[in-house]
């Protein structure tokens, strides 16, 4: 959830860009990285989101009317969020109930109404690719990376020590 | 005449807590004994099953755009990770959640690919046989990138330990081809606020 906004950006942002279609390159990429202003605090996409914007570009097309329809959800939500008197943006999971479900809304109607495809569950927004495969997930950076030893071996382990009082236990008695 | 079979519930517990002592004290001759080489064929195993899949993919890269031209499913295998100082060779993943972890070594799909000019961030887990060796990398050690599409030679620079939220020791940028390989710090299981870091640059392809 805390990634819900960015994940929104970037997916509107790098669709908007598409519906411009004599756009080059250079221009693409200075507006993947456009700046947006609201209540005071200016915001714009992590390198991370950028990266996978530009992937999304390289790897999807997206015709120039789910182009049109999601820049305007882009103004939608950035009017709705200038509207809140919100000024942090940057953890979905502290922003109002209200302004929480206006925006889901807004992602769900590009969901529903383009073909760009996205879904979250767990805090993990994943979207998919236009054939229906996944074009990545979107999570933290840094993730866990602790070792993912196997239950067993400490059951192991465990079992093996019981087994050792067990025995020491049965040679005193019959000592 | 036929003797009545007589249940003795007492031994009957003692053969099955024998017989369970035994298969825990193999499981952890297999384990301690093992390790190394089961992380290696099960990875190898892995790797044979999954390119096969992925071979249906072929991926391309374009030398002049320094870009790919198309690429790896998500969490499909990609590459493999070559590191002869710590006798090293694992095979690398497009993605880095829990599952694709759980077999080998994650591309942050947020990061730029080898080849393509930019960082380029691989996670994997501390166990043994895994990213646990990553600790003893020195400078000037090389790290290769075999690549589907190409291989790529990394040159390592500097190691750091951070803490888990310190995003900016992650740099993601495109004027410099550059690999950070991270792994949770101290080594051991459960949740570790710090990350030990390898920082390493583009050497090179091999046939430079």
């Amino acid at each position: 959830m805390k990634k819900f906004f960015v994940t929104f950006l970037v997916v509107n942002v790098l669709l908007g860009v598409l519906g411009v279609s004599a756009m080059s390159e250079s221009k693409l990429l200075e507006k993947l990285s456009a700046k947006y202003n609201i209540n005071g605090t200016t915001y714009q996409l992590r390198a991370d989101d950028k990266v996978l914007a530009e992937r999304y570009l390289n790897t999807n097309e997206v015709s120039s009317k789910d182009a049109d329809y999601i820049a305007s959800k882009i103004d939608e939500a950035i009017e709705i969020m200038k509207k809140s008197g919100e000024k942090d943006f940057t953890n979905f999971s502290k922003l109002p109930a209200s302004l929480k479900k206006d925006l889901k809304k807004l992602v769900q109607d590009v969901a529903s109404n383009t073909s760009v495809k996205a879904t979250t569950a767990k805090g993990v927004v994943i979207i998919y690719n236009q054939d229906g495969t996944v074009f990545a997930e979107i999570t933290g950076l840094v993730k866990n990376t602790g070792s993912n030893l196997n239950i067993i071996v400490p059951a192991a382990i465990l079992v093996v020590a019981l087994g050792a009082v067990v025995l020491v236990k049965n040679v005193k008695a019959n000592a | 005449m036929h003797k009545k079979l007589k249940f003795n519930g007492k031994a009957f517990v003692t053969y099955v807590a024998i017989s369970f002592l035994f298969v825990s004290i193999f499981i952890l001759i297999v384990f301690f004994g093992l390790n190394n080489k089961i992380v290696r064929y099960v990875g190898l195993i892995n790797t044979i099953a999954i390119e096969k899949k992925d071979n249906e993919k072929v991926l391309k890269f374009d030398s002049v755009k320094k870009r790919l031209t198309s690429y790896p499913a998500y969490g499909s295998k990609y590459a493999n990770i070559k590191i002869e100082a710590i006798d090293l060779t694992l095979p690398v993943y497009y993605g880095d959640n829990l599952e694709i972890l759980s077999h080998g070594i994650g591309h942050y799909a947020g990061s730029y690919f080898p080849g393509e000019g930019g960082t380029v961030i691989l996670a994997g887990h501390n166990n043994s046989g895994y990213f646990d060796k990553i600790l003893e990398l020195k400078k000037d050690d090389t790290v290769i990138i075999d690549a589907d599409y190409g291989t790529f030679k990394y040159k390592v620079d500097r190691t750091d330990i951070v803490n888990e939220n310190n995003l900016e020791a992650f740099p993601i940028q495109n004027d410099r081809e550059m690999l950070i390989l991270y792994t949770c710090y101290p080594l051991g299981i459960g949740h570790k606020t710090e990350r030990f870091l390898v920082y390493a640059y583009r050497a090179g392809d091999m046939n430079e």
